[in-house]
Protein backbone atom coordinates (compact mmCIF):
# COMPACT_ATOMS: atom_id res chain seq x y z
CA UNK A 1 0.00 0.00 0.00
CA UNK A 2 3.05 2.49 1.00
CA UNK A 3 4.47 1.69 -2.28
CA UNK A 4 1.50 2.78 -4.35
CA UNK A 5 1.05 6.32 -2.18
CA UNK A 6 4.88 7.00 -2.44
CA UNK A 7 5.09 6.65 -5.96
CA UNK A 8 1.60 8.67 -6.39
CA UNK A 9 3.11 11.71 -4.55
CA UNK A 10 6.49 10.71 -6.59
CA UNK A 11 4.44 11.13 -9.76
CA UNK A 12 2.35 14.41 -8.28
CA UNK A 13 5.81 16.10 -8.19
CA UNK A 14 7.38 15.20 -11.02
CA UNK A 15 4.18 16.55 -12.71
CA UNK A 16 4.60 19.67 -10.57
CA UNK A 17 8.26 20.26 -11.84
CA UNK A 18 6.94 20.01 -14.96
CA UNK A 19 4.32 22.88 -14.44
CA UNK A 20 6.83 25.14 -16.11
CA UNK A 21 6.48 23.43 -19.60
CA UNK A 22 3.44 23.87 -20.65
CA UNK A 23 2.60 26.98 -21.22
CA UNK A 24 0.50 29.30 -23.69
CA UNK A 25 -2.89 30.24 -22.54
CA UNK A 26 -5.53 27.96 -20.21
CA UNK A 27 -8.59 30.28 -19.57
CA UNK A 28 -11.48 28.94 -20.92
CA UNK A 29 -12.73 29.60 -24.28
CA UNK A 30 -15.31 31.74 -23.73
CA UNK A 31 -15.73 32.45 -27.81
CA UNK A 32 -17.18 29.01 -28.22
CA UNK A 33 -19.45 29.55 -25.43
CA UNK A 34 -20.06 32.86 -26.74
CA UNK A 35 -21.66 30.93 -30.29
CA UNK A 36 -23.28 28.48 -28.15
CA UNK A 37 -24.90 31.19 -26.27
CA UNK A 38 -26.31 32.73 -29.22
CA UNK A 39 -28.10 29.80 -30.38
CA UNK A 40 -29.64 29.99 -27.24
CA UNK A 41 -28.08 26.87 -25.34
CA UNK A 42 -25.37 26.87 -22.65
CA UNK A 43 -23.61 23.29 -21.86
CA UNK A 44 -21.53 22.70 -18.89
CA UNK A 45 -20.52 20.05 -16.62
CA UNK A 46 -18.29 19.27 -13.76
CA UNK A 47 -16.63 15.80 -12.45
CA UNK A 48 -15.26 14.32 -9.09
CA UNK A 49 -13.26 11.58 -9.68
CA UNK A 50 -11.85 10.15 -6.18
CA UNK A 51 -9.09 7.78 -4.31
CA UNK A 52 -9.70 7.36 -0.94
CA UNK A 53 -7.58 4.90 0.91
CA UNK A 54 -8.02 4.88 4.68
CA UNK A 55 -4.68 3.99 6.14
CA UNK A 56 -3.60 1.22 8.13
CA UNK A 57 -4.47 1.50 11.82
CA UNK A 58 -3.72 -1.12 14.12
CA UNK A 59 -2.91 -3.99 12.05
CA UNK A 60 -6.31 -4.14 9.95
CA UNK A 61 -6.00 -4.07 6.62
CA UNK A 62 -8.54 -1.37 4.80
CA UNK A 63 -9.26 -1.34 1.36
CA UNK A 64 -9.44 1.59 -1.00
CA UNK A 65 -12.16 3.51 -2.65
CA UNK A 66 -12.26 4.38 -6.35
CA UNK A 67 -15.51 6.24 -6.88
CA UNK A 68 -16.67 8.75 -9.86
CA UNK A 69 -18.22 10.22 -6.97
CA UNK A 70 -20.08 13.07 -9.05
CA UNK A 71 -20.59 13.97 -12.52
CA UNK A 72 -22.99 16.64 -13.47
CA UNK A 73 -24.70 17.82 -16.76
CA UNK A 74 -25.01 21.64 -16.50
CA UNK A 75 -27.60 22.90 -19.30
CA UNK A 76 -28.77 26.42 -19.71
CA UNK A 77 -31.12 27.35 -22.32
CA UNK A 78 -32.04 31.08 -22.89
CA UNK A 79 -35.87 32.05 -24.06
CA UNK A 80 -35.23 35.49 -23.85
CA UNK A 81 -32.29 38.34 -22.89
CA UNK A 82 -33.79 38.02 -19.23
CA UNK A 83 -35.80 34.75 -18.85
CA UNK A 84 -33.24 31.68 -18.65
CA UNK A 85 -33.74 27.83 -17.17
CA UNK A 86 -31.34 26.46 -15.62
CA UNK A 87 -30.46 22.77 -14.97
CA UNK A 88 -27.94 20.57 -13.39
CA UNK A 89 -28.59 16.85 -14.24
CA UNK A 90 -26.39 14.67 -11.58
CA UNK A 91 -24.78 11.07 -11.86
CA UNK A 92 -23.60 9.93 -8.06
CA UNK A 93 -21.45 7.55 -7.55
CA UNK A 94 -22.01 6.53 -11.38
CA UNK A 95 -25.02 4.52 -10.82
CA UNK A 96 -27.40 7.45 -9.05
CA UNK A 97 -29.04 9.72 -10.88
CA UNK A 98 -30.73 13.31 -9.35
CA UNK A 99 -31.45 16.21 -10.52
CA UNK A 100 -29.19 18.81 -8.71
CA UNK A 101 -30.98 22.22 -9.66
CA UNK A 102 -33.95 23.15 -12.52
CA UNK A 103 -34.96 26.87 -12.07
CA UNK A 104 -36.63 29.51 -14.53
CA UNK A 105 -34.24 32.77 -13.53
CA UNK A 106 -36.46 35.85 -15.01
CA UNK A 107 -33.92 38.89 -15.18
CA UNK A 108 -36.45 41.71 -13.81
CA UNK A 109 -33.83 44.32 -13.97
CA UNK A 110 -30.15 44.95 -13.25
CA UNK A 111 -31.10 44.54 -9.25
CA UNK A 112 -33.15 41.73 -9.00
CA UNK A 113 -33.78 38.31 -10.38
CA UNK A 114 -36.84 36.05 -10.10
CA UNK A 115 -36.11 32.32 -9.14
CA UNK A 116 -38.34 28.84 -9.02
CA UNK A 117 -37.83 25.85 -9.39
CA UNK A 118 -35.54 23.36 -7.31
CA UNK A 119 -32.87 25.67 -6.19
CA UNK A 120 -29.72 25.20 -3.85
CA UNK A 121 -30.10 26.42 0.00
CA UNK A 122 -27.66 29.80 0.26
CA UNK A 123 -26.31 28.39 3.38
CA UNK A 124 -22.53 28.46 3.79
CA UNK A 125 -19.52 28.31 0.87
CA UNK A 126 -19.50 24.67 -0.66
CA UNK A 127 -23.10 24.50 -1.11
CA UNK A 128 -23.77 26.55 -3.65
CA UNK A 129 -19.83 26.76 -5.19
CA UNK A 130 -19.68 22.89 -4.82
CA UNK A 131 -17.82 22.80 -8.58
CA UNK A 132 -14.53 20.75 -6.99
CA UNK A 133 -12.07 22.72 -8.95
CA UNK A 134 -13.32 26.05 -6.50
CA UNK A 135 -12.42 24.04 -3.41
CA UNK A 136 -9.05 22.59 -1.78
CA UNK A 137 -9.24 18.68 -0.68
CA UNK A 138 -10.75 15.67 -2.75
CA UNK A 139 -14.17 15.55 -0.18
CA UNK A 140 -16.38 18.60 0.43
CA UNK A 141 -15.19 19.69 3.93
CA UNK A 142 -17.49 17.25 6.51
CA UNK A 143 -19.27 20.40 8.50
CA UNK A 144 -20.69 20.87 4.52
CA UNK A 145 -21.57 17.34 4.83
CA UNK A 146 -23.26 16.97 8.54
CA UNK A 147 -23.75 20.20 9.70
CA UNK A 148 -24.70 21.76 5.96
CA UNK A 149 -26.26 19.04 4.42
CA UNK A 150 -24.02 19.91 1.14
CA UNK A 151 -25.82 19.59 -1.92
CA UNK A 152 -28.72 21.25 -0.16
CA UNK A 153 -31.36 21.58 -2.28
CA UNK A 154 -35.49 22.00 -2.14
CA UNK A 155 -38.31 23.09 -4.55
CA UNK A 156 -39.16 26.90 -4.03
CA UNK A 157 -39.27 30.55 -5.51
CA UNK A 158 -37.95 33.78 -4.63
CA UNK A 159 -35.58 36.76 -5.14
CA UNK A 160 -31.99 37.42 -5.94
CA UNK A 161 -29.99 39.86 -7.51
CA UNK A 162 -26.83 42.02 -6.78
CA UNK A 163 -26.99 45.65 -5.87
CA UNK A 164 -23.51 46.47 -7.79
CA UNK A 165 -23.36 50.37 -5.71
CA UNK A 166 -23.37 48.76 -2.16
CA UNK A 167 -21.06 45.67 -3.32
CA UNK A 168 -24.62 43.01 -2.28
CA UNK A 169 -25.44 40.00 -3.25
CA UNK A 170 -28.67 38.86 -1.98
CA UNK A 171 -30.82 35.67 -2.06
CA UNK A 172 -33.53 35.79 -0.30
CA UNK A 173 -36.31 32.37 -0.78
CA UNK A 174 -39.14 30.31 -0.04
CA UNK A 175 -38.82 26.97 0.30
CA UNK A 176 -40.10 23.71 1.14
CA UNK A 177 -38.19 21.97 3.90
CA UNK A 178 -36.37 18.77 5.13
CA UNK A 179 -38.78 16.25 5.73
CA UNK A 180 -38.72 14.81 9.55
CA UNK A 181 -40.99 11.60 8.95
CA UNK A 182 -42.34 9.89 5.77
CA UNK A 183 -42.58 6.56 7.46
CA UNK A 184 -39.82 6.54 9.14
CA UNK A 185 -37.53 8.97 10.71
CA UNK A 186 -35.31 10.92 8.65
CA UNK A 187 -33.55 12.82 10.85
CA UNK A 188 -30.38 11.14 13.31
CA UNK A 189 -28.22 12.22 16.19
CA UNK A 190 -24.98 11.26 13.83
CA UNK A 191 -26.09 12.73 11.07
CA UNK A 192 -28.45 15.38 11.88
CA UNK A 193 -30.42 16.73 8.82
CA UNK A 194 -28.64 14.86 6.14
CA UNK A 195 -31.23 12.27 5.52
CA UNK A 196 -34.32 14.79 5.59
CA UNK A 197 -33.64 16.06 2.37
CA UNK A 198 -36.30 15.52 -0.11
CA UNK A 199 -34.22 16.83 -3.49
CA UNK A 200 -37.74 17.70 -5.27
CA UNK A 201 -38.33 13.99 -5.92
CA UNK A 202 -42.51 13.88 -5.00
CA UNK A 203 -41.25 16.00 -1.65
CA UNK A 204 -44.28 16.27 0.95
CA UNK A 205 -45.01 20.09 1.92
CA UNK A 206 -46.88 21.05 5.19
CA UNK A 207 -44.63 24.08 6.15
CA UNK A 208 -43.12 26.91 4.35
CA UNK A 209 -39.39 27.54 5.30
CA UNK A 210 -37.31 31.21 4.54
CA UNK A 211 -33.97 30.94 3.43
CA UNK A 212 -31.51 34.43 2.72
CA UNK A 213 -28.10 35.33 1.84
CA UNK A 214 -26.40 38.13 2.45
CA UNK A 215 -22.83 38.70 0.72
CA UNK A 216 -20.72 41.69 0.94
CA UNK A 217 -17.60 42.09 -1.65
CA UNK A 218 -16.77 45.40 -0.88
CA UNK A 219 -13.30 45.10 0.60
CA UNK A 220 -11.19 44.33 -1.51
CA UNK A 221 -9.90 40.79 -2.17
CA UNK A 222 -12.71 39.27 0.88
CA UNK A 223 -16.17 38.41 0.48
CA UNK A 224 -18.11 37.44 3.24
CA UNK A 225 -21.61 36.35 3.61
CA UNK A 226 -24.42 35.99 6.23
CA UNK A 227 -27.08 33.24 5.78
CA UNK A 228 -30.48 32.09 7.54
CA UNK A 229 -32.92 29.38 7.15
CA UNK A 230 -35.87 29.00 9.57
CA UNK A 231 -39.20 26.79 9.33
CA UNK A 232 -40.47 23.60 10.16
CA UNK A 233 -39.82 20.37 8.92
CA UNK A 234 -42.15 18.32 6.93
CA UNK A 235 -44.39 15.38 7.70
CA UNK A 236 -46.41 13.05 5.93
CA UNK A 237 -49.15 12.94 9.20
CA UNK A 238 -49.88 16.26 8.19
CA UNK A 239 -52.26 14.54 5.46
CA UNK A 240 -55.98 14.37 5.99
CA UNK A 241 -56.00 14.89 9.84
CA UNK A 242 -58.65 17.72 11.24
CA UNK A 243 -56.85 20.85 13.12
CA UNK A 244 -57.85 19.74 16.84
CA UNK A 245 -57.64 16.16 17.22
CA UNK A 246 -55.32 13.16 18.47
CA UNK A 247 -53.77 12.77 14.84
CA UNK A 248 -52.82 16.11 14.28
CA UNK A 249 -50.79 15.65 18.13
CA UNK A 250 -49.05 12.93 16.18
CA UNK A 251 -48.15 14.64 13.42
CA UNK A 252 -47.11 17.56 15.22
CA UNK A 253 -44.00 15.48 17.27
CA UNK A 254 -43.00 14.29 14.23
CA UNK A 255 -41.72 17.74 13.03
CA UNK A 256 -39.10 20.04 14.36
CA UNK A 257 -38.69 23.55 14.21
CA UNK A 258 -35.26 24.64 12.60
CA UNK A 259 -33.44 27.82 12.90
CA UNK A 260 -29.69 27.84 11.08
CA UNK A 261 -27.30 30.66 10.67
CA UNK A 262 -23.91 30.72 8.91
CA UNK A 263 -21.29 33.48 8.67
CA UNK A 264 -18.52 32.48 5.98
CA UNK A 265 -15.43 34.38 4.27
CA UNK A 266 -13.26 34.02 1.38
CA UNK A 267 -10.19 35.76 1.17
CA UNK A 268 -7.61 36.13 -1.97
CA UNK A 269 -4.65 37.91 -2.46
CA UNK A 270 -1.84 36.92 -5.42
CA UNK A 271 -1.40 33.14 -4.54
CA UNK A 272 -2.68 33.36 -0.77
CA UNK A 273 -6.06 32.03 -0.21
CA UNK A 274 -8.10 31.89 3.58
CA UNK A 275 -11.31 30.70 3.65
CA UNK A 276 -13.53 30.60 7.36
CA UNK A 277 -17.21 29.16 8.13
CA UNK A 278 -19.27 28.59 11.30
CA UNK A 279 -22.70 27.55 11.52
CA UNK A 280 -24.98 26.92 14.59
CA UNK A 281 -28.71 25.31 13.81
CA UNK A 282 -31.25 25.15 16.77
CA UNK A 283 -33.95 22.61 16.52
CA UNK A 284 -36.69 22.87 18.55
CA UNK A 285 -39.47 19.88 19.73
CA UNK A 286 -36.61 17.19 19.29
CA UNK A 287 -37.80 15.68 22.90
CA UNK A 288 -41.30 14.69 21.65
CA UNK A 289 -39.47 13.91 18.05
CA UNK A 290 -37.09 11.30 19.56
CA UNK A 291 -39.76 9.89 22.19
CA UNK A 292 -42.04 9.82 19.15
CA UNK A 293 -39.90 7.66 16.78
CA UNK A 294 -36.82 6.25 19.23
CA UNK A 295 -33.98 8.49 17.57
CA UNK A 296 -31.30 10.52 19.45
CA UNK A 297 -31.56 14.10 17.57
CA UNK A 298 -29.61 16.68 19.32
CA UNK A 299 -30.91 20.05 19.80
CA UNK A 300 -28.39 22.10 18.36
CA UNK A 301 -25.80 21.46 15.87
CA UNK A 302 -22.98 23.21 15.74
CA UNK A 303 -19.37 23.50 13.82
CA UNK A 304 -16.63 25.64 12.15
CA UNK A 305 -13.85 25.35 9.49
CA UNK A 306 -10.85 27.66 9.16
CA UNK A 307 -8.64 26.80 6.08
CA UNK A 308 -5.60 28.88 4.56
CA UNK A 309 -2.95 27.79 1.25
CA UNK A 310 -0.85 29.38 -1.08
CA UNK A 311 0.73 28.89 -4.61
CA UNK A 312 3.79 27.51 -4.03
CA UNK A 313 4.09 28.36 -7.71
CA UNK A 314 4.47 31.88 -7.00
CA UNK A 315 7.84 31.61 -5.64
CA UNK A 316 9.48 30.50 -8.94
CA UNK A 317 9.71 33.36 -11.88
CA UNK A 318 7.75 30.73 -13.92
CA UNK A 319 5.94 32.51 -17.03
CA UNK A 320 2.68 30.11 -16.22
CA UNK A 321 -1.15 30.42 -15.84
CA UNK A 322 -1.11 27.06 -13.48
CA UNK A 323 -1.49 26.68 -9.65
CA UNK A 324 -0.17 24.75 -7.15
CA UNK A 325 -2.06 25.28 -3.78
CA UNK A 326 -0.67 23.97 -0.53
CA UNK A 327 -3.36 23.89 1.85
CA UNK A 328 -4.46 22.83 5.11
CA UNK A 329 -7.98 22.81 7.30
CA UNK A 330 -9.09 22.34 10.44
CA UNK A 331 -12.73 21.85 11.21
CA UNK A 332 -14.71 20.91 14.19
CA UNK A 333 -18.45 19.49 14.10
CA UNK A 334 -20.64 18.51 16.53
CA UNK A 335 -24.10 17.10 15.71
CA UNK A 336 -24.62 16.72 19.73
CA UNK A 337 -23.84 20.37 20.58
CA UNK A 338 -26.64 20.16 22.59
CA UNK A 339 -29.23 17.71 23.69
CA UNK A 340 -32.37 18.14 25.44
CA UNK A 341 -31.77 17.36 29.37
CA UNK A 342 -33.37 13.72 29.06
CA UNK A 343 -30.62 12.77 27.11
CA UNK A 344 -26.60 12.23 27.04
CA UNK A 345 -24.66 13.88 24.61
CA UNK A 346 -22.89 10.96 22.58
CA UNK A 347 -19.26 12.47 22.51
CA UNK A 348 -18.33 10.76 18.98
CA UNK A 349 -20.59 12.93 17.09
CA UNK A 350 -18.10 15.78 17.76
CA UNK A 351 -16.10 15.33 15.27
CA UNK A 352 -12.08 16.92 14.41
CA UNK A 353 -10.77 16.85 11.16
CA UNK A 354 -7.48 17.67 9.97
CA UNK A 355 -7.05 17.79 6.34
CA UNK A 356 -3.74 18.33 4.96
CA UNK A 357 -2.84 18.60 0.51
CA UNK A 358 -2.01 19.94 -2.52
CA UNK A 359 -4.42 21.44 -5.37
CA UNK A 360 -2.80 22.00 -9.04
CA UNK A 361 -4.69 23.18 -11.51
CA UNK A 362 -3.53 22.59 -14.30
CA UNK A 363 -5.46 24.25 -16.81
CA UNK A 364 -8.23 26.75 -15.64
CA UNK A 365 -10.95 24.21 -14.81
CA UNK A 366 -8.66 21.33 -13.79
CA UNK A 367 -7.49 20.48 -10.75
CA UNK A 368 -5.19 17.41 -9.67
CA UNK A 369 -5.73 17.34 -5.81
CA UNK A 370 -4.09 14.69 -3.26
CA UNK A 371 -4.61 15.05 0.82
CA UNK A 372 -3.85 13.64 3.84
CA UNK A 373 -6.39 13.43 6.54
CA UNK A 374 -7.23 12.84 10.00
CA UNK A 375 -10.30 12.29 11.79
CA UNK A 376 -10.90 12.24 15.65
CA UNK A 377 -14.00 11.98 17.60
CA UNK A 378 -14.48 13.48 20.98
CA UNK A 379 -15.33 10.45 22.61
CA UNK A 380 -13.08 8.48 25.28
CA UNK A 381 -10.96 5.85 24.47
CA UNK A 382 -11.90 6.37 20.32
CA UNK A 383 -8.98 6.07 18.18
CA UNK A 384 -7.46 8.06 15.51
CA UNK A 385 -7.86 7.65 11.93
CA UNK A 386 -6.35 8.72 9.58
CA UNK A 387 -6.90 8.63 5.04
CA UNK A 388 -5.10 9.81 2.21
CA UNK A 389 -7.38 10.47 -0.65
CA UNK A 390 -6.17 11.31 -4.70
CA UNK A 391 -8.77 12.98 -6.79
CA UNK A 392 -9.14 14.46 -9.97
CA UNK A 393 -11.95 17.42 -10.27
CA UNK A 394 -13.11 18.99 -13.84
CA UNK A 395 -15.30 22.31 -14.05
CA UNK A 396 -16.33 23.73 -17.47
CA UNK B 1 -51.35 32.28 3.19
CA UNK B 2 -50.76 35.68 3.80
CA UNK B 3 -47.11 35.56 3.55
CA UNK B 4 -47.45 34.42 -0.18
CA UNK B 5 -49.89 37.01 -0.97
CA UNK B 6 -47.51 39.73 0.46
CA UNK B 7 -44.69 37.72 -1.56
CA UNK B 8 -46.58 38.05 -4.93
CA UNK B 9 -47.53 41.65 -3.90
CA UNK B 10 -43.48 42.64 -3.80
CA UNK B 11 -42.70 40.71 -6.90
CA UNK B 12 -45.36 42.09 -9.02
CA UNK B 13 -43.69 45.92 -7.90
CA UNK B 14 -40.18 44.81 -8.98
CA UNK B 15 -41.27 43.00 -12.17
CA UNK B 16 -41.66 46.04 -14.20
CA UNK B 17 -38.50 48.35 -13.23
CA UNK B 18 -36.75 48.39 -16.33
CA UNK B 19 -32.94 50.06 -16.43
CA UNK B 20 -30.98 51.02 -19.15
CA UNK B 21 -29.73 49.27 -22.48
CA UNK B 22 -25.67 48.93 -23.51
CA UNK B 23 -25.76 51.65 -25.97
CA UNK B 24 -27.22 53.80 -23.84
CA UNK B 25 -25.32 53.12 -21.01
CA UNK B 26 -21.86 53.39 -22.66
CA UNK B 27 -22.49 57.07 -23.99
CA UNK B 28 -23.29 57.55 -19.63
CA UNK B 29 -19.74 56.34 -19.39
CA UNK B 30 -18.17 58.15 -22.19
CA UNK B 31 -19.63 61.43 -21.14
CA UNK B 32 -18.67 61.05 -17.26
CA UNK B 33 -15.01 60.30 -18.67
CA UNK B 34 -14.50 62.96 -21.15
CA UNK B 35 -16.82 65.25 -19.28
CA UNK B 36 -15.31 68.99 -20.75
CA UNK B 37 -14.59 67.58 -24.06
CA UNK B 38 -17.21 68.11 -26.83
CA UNK B 39 -16.49 64.77 -28.58
CA UNK B 40 -18.37 62.47 -30.90
CA UNK B 41 -18.27 58.46 -31.68
CA UNK B 42 -17.91 57.09 -34.15
CA UNK B 43 -18.42 53.32 -35.21
CA UNK B 44 -15.35 51.24 -36.65
CA UNK B 45 -16.42 48.45 -38.76
CA UNK B 46 -15.00 45.61 -37.04
CA UNK B 47 -15.13 41.69 -38.37
CA UNK B 48 -16.12 39.23 -35.53
CA UNK B 49 -17.56 36.24 -34.43
CA UNK B 50 -19.30 37.92 -31.85
CA UNK B 51 -22.36 39.93 -33.00
CA UNK B 52 -21.90 41.84 -29.95
CA UNK B 53 -18.66 43.12 -30.05
CA UNK B 54 -18.69 46.74 -31.54
CA UNK B 55 -15.76 48.81 -31.77
CA UNK B 56 -15.90 52.81 -31.55
CA UNK B 57 -12.89 55.56 -31.68
CA UNK B 58 -13.54 58.74 -29.58
CA UNK B 59 -12.95 61.92 -31.74
CA UNK B 60 -12.45 65.14 -30.40
CA UNK B 61 -15.05 67.83 -32.35
CA UNK B 62 -13.21 70.30 -32.52
CA UNK B 63 -9.08 69.24 -33.60
CA UNK B 64 -10.41 66.12 -35.15
CA UNK B 65 -7.78 64.50 -32.37
CA UNK B 66 -8.83 61.15 -31.23
CA UNK B 67 -9.34 60.37 -27.66
CA UNK B 68 -9.46 56.48 -27.25
CA UNK B 69 -11.08 53.51 -28.68
CA UNK B 70 -13.68 52.04 -27.07
CA UNK B 71 -15.43 48.26 -27.27
CA UNK B 72 -18.57 47.03 -26.18
CA UNK B 73 -18.75 43.01 -26.35
CA UNK B 74 -20.10 40.02 -24.31
CA UNK B 75 -18.81 36.93 -22.62
CA UNK B 76 -20.27 33.95 -21.03
CA UNK B 77 -20.41 33.24 -16.92
CA UNK B 78 -21.78 30.34 -16.20
CA UNK B 79 -24.76 29.97 -18.08
CA UNK B 80 -25.36 33.75 -19.40
CA UNK B 81 -23.75 36.00 -21.82
CA UNK B 82 -23.12 39.64 -19.82
CA UNK B 83 -22.59 43.13 -21.60
CA UNK B 84 -19.07 45.31 -20.90
CA UNK B 85 -17.33 48.20 -22.19
CA UNK B 86 -13.37 48.57 -22.60
CA UNK B 87 -12.77 51.78 -22.67
CA UNK B 88 -8.90 52.94 -24.14
CA UNK B 89 -7.09 55.78 -24.12
CA UNK B 90 -5.17 57.06 -27.33
CA UNK B 91 -1.91 55.40 -26.57
CA UNK B 92 -3.95 51.94 -26.63
CA UNK B 93 -3.69 51.77 -22.73
CA UNK B 94 -7.03 50.78 -20.80
CA UNK B 95 -8.79 53.72 -19.47
CA UNK B 96 -11.43 51.88 -17.89
CA UNK B 97 -13.98 48.59 -17.73
CA UNK B 98 -17.32 48.74 -16.74
CA UNK B 99 -19.72 45.93 -16.85
CA UNK B 100 -23.10 47.10 -18.61
CA UNK B 101 -25.41 44.48 -18.02
CA UNK B 102 -24.92 41.16 -16.27
CA UNK B 103 -27.87 39.04 -16.33
CA UNK B 104 -28.01 35.38 -14.12
CA UNK B 105 -27.48 35.37 -11.40
CA UNK B 106 -23.88 33.92 -10.36
CA UNK B 107 -20.67 36.35 -10.65
CA UNK B 108 -22.63 39.82 -10.88
CA UNK B 109 -19.18 40.83 -8.36
CA UNK B 110 -17.29 41.27 -11.42
CA UNK B 111 -19.45 44.41 -11.98
CA UNK B 112 -17.76 46.03 -8.55
CA UNK B 113 -15.98 49.18 -9.78
CA UNK B 114 -12.88 48.63 -6.96
CA UNK B 115 -12.40 44.81 -8.95
CA UNK B 116 -12.16 46.23 -12.21
CA UNK B 117 -10.09 48.47 -11.53
CA UNK B 118 -6.66 45.86 -11.78
CA UNK B 119 -7.70 46.50 -15.82
CA UNK B 120 -6.60 50.48 -16.05
CA UNK B 121 -3.20 51.11 -17.32
CA UNK B 122 -3.14 47.90 -18.66
CA UNK B 123 -1.86 47.09 -22.46
CA UNK B 124 -0.33 44.84 -24.97
CA UNK B 125 3.01 44.59 -22.62
CA UNK B 126 0.93 42.50 -19.78
CA UNK B 127 -0.88 40.14 -22.21
CA UNK B 128 1.10 37.09 -21.39
CA UNK B 129 0.90 37.87 -17.56
CA UNK B 130 -2.57 39.12 -17.17
CA UNK B 131 -4.28 36.38 -15.70
CA UNK B 132 -1.83 36.16 -12.78
CA UNK B 133 -2.30 39.76 -12.44
CA UNK B 134 -5.68 40.00 -11.99
CA UNK B 135 -6.71 38.70 -8.56
CA UNK B 136 -10.16 36.07 -8.77
CA UNK B 137 -13.15 36.73 -6.83
CA UNK B 138 -14.81 33.79 -5.10
CA UNK B 139 -18.12 32.62 -6.64
CA UNK B 140 -17.41 34.37 -9.70
CA UNK B 141 -14.64 32.24 -11.08
CA UNK B 142 -16.30 31.73 -14.54
CA UNK B 143 -16.90 35.40 -15.03
CA UNK B 144 -13.58 36.69 -13.81
CA UNK B 145 -12.07 34.06 -16.36
CA UNK B 146 -14.46 35.36 -19.14
CA UNK B 147 -13.86 38.62 -18.75
CA UNK B 148 -10.09 38.31 -18.55
CA UNK B 149 -9.79 36.57 -21.36
CA UNK B 150 -12.49 38.90 -23.34
CA UNK B 151 -9.85 41.63 -22.52
CA UNK B 152 -6.75 39.75 -23.52
CA UNK B 153 -8.88 39.89 -27.01
CA UNK B 154 -9.86 42.94 -26.83
CA UNK B 155 -5.91 44.11 -26.35
CA UNK B 156 -4.96 42.33 -29.10
CA UNK B 157 -7.96 43.53 -31.59
CA UNK B 158 -7.50 47.34 -30.23
CA UNK B 159 -3.96 47.09 -32.02
CA UNK B 160 -5.61 46.82 -35.86
CA UNK B 161 -7.29 50.11 -35.34
CA UNK B 162 -5.63 52.78 -36.62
Amino acid sequence: MKKIIISLIASALTLASYAQIGQGDTTLNSADRIILSNSKITLGGYAQIDYNQALNNNGTNKNGKMDVHRMVFLTGYKFSDNVSFVTELELEHVKEVYVEQAFVNWRLNDYMNFRGGLMLVPMGIVNEYHEPVTYNGIERPNLDKYIIPSTWREMGAGFSGTIAELNLRYQAYIMNGFSSFDGSAKFSGKSALRGGRQKGAESTFSNLNYTSKIEYYGISKLKVGVSGYFGKSQSTLYNNVGDENFESATADSSVVGLSMVSLDARYKNKGFEARAQYVLGNISNTTQYNTMLGTNLGSSIQGYYIEAGYDVLRLFPLKTDKRLVVFGRYENYDTHNKVEKEMTKNESYNRTDVTLGLTFHIASGVALKADFQQFKKEEAGSSISNQVNFGIGVWF
Amino acid sequence: MKKLIYFSFCFILFAFVKTDRVEKKTDKILLKTFKEIDFTKQAVSFSSKNKDEKWYKIVEKSTNKILGFAETTSAIGRFDKFDFLVLYNSDKTINKVRVLIYREDHGGEIGSKRWLKQFEGKSIDHLNTLNKDVDGISGATLSCNAITKEIKNSIIRVQKIE
